[in-house]
């Protein structure tokens, strides 16, 4: 009996594995970009694109979102913006107004008089306005505090000459300025999240989310997914992502098309927003329960590959916990295979670690000389220690140090170490609950510095599960956003 | 510069920063898996065996 859940704690423990060999496997294909890419595919038209961005109560960002847009290296004439206001009660409309008037002819003002539906519903009064018109070739959808770098329209723009290409996303980058902890750790993320992982995705053939920051697409895919967004989701970005690629149609993301958006500065606020994704995923996740491990229902999207890293994310607190587990009941069941399965646990994360820590700031260096702390503590001070534990072991007489059955501090500490990947998530909890409760800042920077953004992430995403289950009512719950946002140079 | 000229300078850029970013990887996973090595080798040297071939 002991032996079976010996062996259960083992496997336990190798689940545990899964999204660190899922990210590390992820990121070692991110190279083949260089030679596997739509590049060769793409050609020099200019589509006339009209923009839709939903406002709602967005006057403190909408003003530099739209002069960036008016310096964009596009032919003046072909692209239109189509502002739709989300019966906003803040300045927005005379926002709207003034800018309609300084920019005439290319700035467009509409307003829902009745509001506070949700982004998708406000996209779907724009496009359904687009789409009756036979002006507009293609649509980009954009958020109202996202910044266009000059040449990003026509970065993205040229995959479409492919015609089996529906829709194409960008590279959306931190861009707060001033900066903070916080926003230099999602300035990192990012450059995990999108400029490697999507890149990989690329290669792979199928994209798990266009961005919805950036997302254009051609006129015919808008039409053949129904000519609406999804509005039954909390994640109608990537919901529009997966109805593209179902029927048949490629999506792809542009990594050197760059936009800037300012991102949450507190905890509080990353929080709303994160669990509003990770809502929308395993909302994604259920819509599509079809598909997932079917290659044959659909070879991107049903493939085992793209499975295991969707759901090494989706249901990521699953495995942390699956991992701790079985390695505090293997230190009680089987206590000479405890510690050489810790060390090759943590030794396998450690060298996770550093290949990706090095290789995302090679991906994106002028971010990583803004963000490289952020990238140096993302799992936590406090893990890399833990890292730094396991590679040392058998060097040093840890075994000795502490014996189950027996409780005396060694011995709790000892569990600590082997239980760190669930106890990392609740302390990140803890920080999040600290934050929202008014703690002071510095405090707060440095138990997240100490605990980790990773962990943070994984809390978040638990709580969504959680969130899920219980069937917690879906709101849509907007980011506040201040104007803080530049364009830097890259 | 014409929008056909503008296009093929982009994609010329944009082709060499993935070539760049290939061989960069290259480079660091060739760097981790020494350090790796050299790690494993270590820890042979004091134990005699792997850590999970230990026992």
């Amino acid at each position: 009996m002991t032996s079976a859940l010996a062996v259960l704690c083992l496997l336990l423990v190798l689940l545990g594995m899964a999204p660190t060999c899922a990210s590390f496997a992820q990121s070692l294909i991110v190279g083949l970009h260089g030679i596997r890419n739509h590049y060769s595919e793409s050609g020099p038209g200019t589509l006339r694109v009209a923009f839709v961005l939903p406002a709602w109560n967005e006057a403190d960002v909408l003003g530099a979102s739209i002069d960036a847009l008016m310096s964009i290296d596009y032919p003046t004439g072909a692209w239109r913006l189509y502002i739709v206001d989300d019966a906003s009660t803040d300045h927005t409309p005379e926002v709207m107004r003034a800018k309609v008037a300084q920019y005439p002819g290319s700035v467009f003002h509409l307003r829902r008089d009745k509001g506070g539906q949700g982004k998708a519903h406000t996209l779907n009064h724009g496009i359904k306005t687009i789409l009756a018109e036979d002006w507009a070739e293609a649509v980009m959808i954009m958020d109202a505090d996202v910044l266009f770098e000059a040449l990003t329209l026509r970065r993205m723009v040229r995959h479409l000459a492919d015609p089996k290409v529906g829709g194409v996303t960008a590279y959306v980058k931190e861009g707060s300025d001033p900066g903070s902890l916080l926003t230099r750790f999602i300035a990192f993320e990012y450059i995990t999240a999108q400029a490697a992982a999507r890149r990989t995705q690329n290669v792979m053939g199928g994209l798990a989310c266009m961005a919805g920051g950036a997302q254009l697409h051609s006129r015919d895919n808008l039409i053949a997914i129904g000519g609406a967004i999804d509005t039954s989701t909390l994640a109608e970005d990537t919901y529009t992502t997966f109805r593209t690629q179902l029927t048949g149609r490629r999506v792809l993301m542009d990594a050197n098309a760059i936009v800037w958006a300012e991102e949450p500065d507190s905890l509080a606020a990353l929080w709303r927003q994160r669990l509003r994704w990770g809502r929308g995923n395993l909302q994604i996740t259920r819509a599509f329960a079809a598909l997932w491990f079917r290659p044959d229902r659909n070879p991107l999207l049903g493939n085992w590959a793209f499975g295991v890293l969707w759901f090494s994310i989706a249901l990521m607190p699953v495995f942390v916990l699956a991992g701790s587990i079985g390695l505090v009941g293997l230190y009680h069941l089987w206590t000479p295979w405890a510690l050489p399965t810790f060390e090759v646990l943590w030794g396998v994360t450690f060298v996770s670690y550093v290949f990706q820590t090095l290789f995302f700031f090679a991906i994106d260096p002028a971010e990583a000389k803004r963000s490289w702390f952020g990238g140096i503590a993302f799992p936590g001070l406090l893990s890399v220690g833990v890292m730094a534990l396991a590679l040392l072991a058998p060097f040093t007489d840890l075994a000795g140090l502490a014996a189950p059955g027996r409780w005396s501090w060694g011995d709790i500490l000892a569990q600590v170490i082997l239980g760190w990947s669930a106890i990392s998530t609740a302390a990140a909890w803890g920080v999040y609950r600290l934050d929202k409760a008014g703690g002071p800042k510095w405090l707060r920077n440095t138990l997240l510095v100490l605990v980790g953004y990773g962990p943070l992430l994984c809390a978040i995403a638990c709580a969504a599960i959680v969130a899920e289950y219980r069937k917690t009512d879906l709101k849509w719950d907007k980011t506040i956003k201040t104007g803080k946002a530049r364009i830097r140079a890259t | 510069m014409t929008a056909e000229r503008l296009f093929h300078s982009m994609l010329a850029q944009d082709a060499r920063n993935e070539r760049r970013i290939f061989w960069r990887e290259v480079s660091i996973i060739l760097v981790v898996a020494l350090l790796v090595t050299a790690y494993l080798l270590a820890v042979s040297l004091r134990l005699g065996a792997p850590p999970m071939l230990r026992l």
